[in-house]
């Protein structure tokens, strides 16, 4: 028995499920001030509330000289973003933002597969340009069922990935704004409902 | 005075019952507890292979040498691999995966104890009563459990309801094609909408508030029961409650290393005498397996 009264064994079987607690205390406390996502952090809330991980959603613009732009979050920035969903904070926030802003965006040109299996063909030399001039020749008569001239589409280029012909997009800052939804029973509706939001050059944040 | 003449029907169901007992009775409540975590750990262990791999190698050597898996310091590695890539994915993190890291270290803890297969049990008592204490506070908590709405929500949504709120709620395949997309609609990235409109079936509610209330009231049973000291008649439900939601909960929402932990800290602290309920555990332990097969895809629509 040590001094404290409570022996060795008593403390090796009481500090695991008290470790347990712990834990879902901390997360108690990151649900009601950070407004972590009861349904992570340790704290067995999953399957109590509708305010999961997948119940909330970002809205990302690029602020450009021709406006604001929505944009998808790009695959390399998806952890990030996914960590800004659950626990949204000022510094979670800030730094998406900033890995939005520093990144090179670029119109998307869309074409379809057999015009790339073309360009493609055209790139590799010589010795492919028959193959080229075939596909030309069975195409030449056939009307496209996509017209991708319509689609208006930009994307974050990759870390390594050159700068390619499409038309740069001049970003001058990005907003991102991070909701949730609620289910109203009674009128049947999903509602959203910002959390937070946070623009670049700006520390604004609404809770 | 009895007969020893086999009587057809009757002796037939009570020996293969009792060979099953004796069966599951063979292996004490700490080995049976070890092997069932291990395999726990080859078939569900974080998803992360720089994690998964050297874990199962572990488990699956210590499932075949007695020596490592009565190692304490296995558990502690196992249980500093499940810890530091829970932490480290903690927004990707499930509530099992922690439970998962505790077991270990319970393990471990035990193994340093005079007494490692009553020190086991004990800790599991704990771990589950402390599990199902914080999951029904969680639930008062929660702005939209026990209003029903989050059930509600859940069987319009969740897939894994679908069977339900379809053969039981009446919720037909284009009212959720219809959610699905308005809800699409709604957290897509180029959206500008507030609120949209869902559609249900006025019966949904009833099925919700049962499914609801029937969740909440199990939990409470068996956070009183294994809080309840020993002794109690409350103490006396903890298995069979424990049994009860195994076999209802993981039919509709399998998640099954969620399950097998359960399973497992219910085995460790069984009374060894109480063979009929230890086969009860096995059963659930395969059986959870089976509720896998997605079996509403088996219905007609």
């Amino acid at each position: 028995m040590s001094k404290t009264g409570i022996s060795r064994d008593t403390f090796l079987i009481l500090v695991v499920p008290v470790l347990l607690c712990v834990v879902a205390a901390v997360q108690l406390y990151l649900v009601d001030s950070r407004s972590l996502s009861r349904w992570k952090g340790g704290g067995f809330g999953m399957f109590t509330t509708v305010d999961s991980p997948s119940a909330r959603f970002l809205r990302v613009y690029l602020i450009s000289e021709t406006g604001e732009v929505p944009v998808l979050i790009p695959r390399k920035l998806r952890k990030l973003s996914h960590k800004v969903r659950v626990m949204p904070s000022k510094e979670r926030l800030m730094k998406l933002s900033e890995k939005l802003r520093e990144g090179t965006w670029v119109h998307l040109t869309m074409v379809s597969a057999t015009q790339h299996y073309q360009n493609l063909l055209r790139a590799a030399g010589k010795e492919f340009q028959d193959s080229a001039d075939n596909i030309q020749y069975q195409i030449q008569d056939s009307t496209p069922y996509i017209d991708f001239e319509q689609l208006q589409l930009v994307r974050m280029l990759g870390e390594d990935e050159p700068l390619t012909t499409d038309k740069q997009l001049k970003v001058t800052g990005v907003r991102v704004e991070v909701w949730k939804y609620l289910f109203d029973r009674e009128e049947l509706v999903l509602r959203a409902s910002k959390i937070t939001h946070i623009a670049s050059g700006e520390n604004s944040s609404d809770v | 005075m009895t007969s020893n003449v086999a009587q057809p029907g009757i002796d037939t169901k009570r020996g293969w019952l009792g060979a099953l007992e004796n069966a599951a009775s063979q292996m004490g409540r700490l080995e049976i507890s070890l092997l069932l975590t291990l395999l726990l750990l080859v078939f569900y262990p974080p998803r992360y292979v720089y994690i998964s791999l050297p874990l199962s190698v572990i488990a699956i050597a210590a499932i075949v040498l007695p020596t490592l898996r009565h190692n304490r310091y296995v558990w502690l590695f196992a249980a500093f691999l499940v810890g530091a890539v829970s932490l480290s994915n903690w927004h990707s993190t499930d509530n099992h995966k922690y439970l998962l890291c505790y077991w270990c270290l319970a393990i471990f803890c035990s193994f340093s104890t005079k007494d490692p297969e009553q020190s086991l049990a004990q800790i599991a008592r704990w771990l589950i009563a402390a599990v199902f204490s914080i999951a029904v506070l969680q639930k008062f908590l929660s702005s939209d459990y026990l209003n029903s709405d989050f059930f509600y929500f859940e069987l319009l949504f969740d897939k894994r309801f679908s069977g339900l709120a379809q053969y039981v709620g009446g919720i037909q395949e284009f009212i959720n094609d219809l959610n699905t997309s308005a809800r699409h609609a709604l957290v897509n990235y180029d959206s500008a909408l507030i609120a949209v409109k869902l559609s249900s079936n006025s019966s949904l509610l009833y099925l919700a508030k049962f499914i609801t209330w029937w969740n909440f009231l199990i939990q409470v049973m068996i956070a009183v029961s294994f809080l309840a000291p020993t002794q109690t008649w409350l103490a006396k439900w903890r298995h069979p409650m424990l049994l009860v939601f195994l076999f209802c909960t993981y039919l509709f929402a399998p998640v099954i290393g969620f399950g097998w932990v359960l399973i497992i800290l219910g085995i460790a602290q069984l009374d060894p005498a109480a063979t009929r309920t230890r086969l009860l555990y096995l059963l659930a332990f395969i059986l959870l397996q089976i509720y896998k097969y997605p079996w509403s895809s088996l219905m007609p629509s």
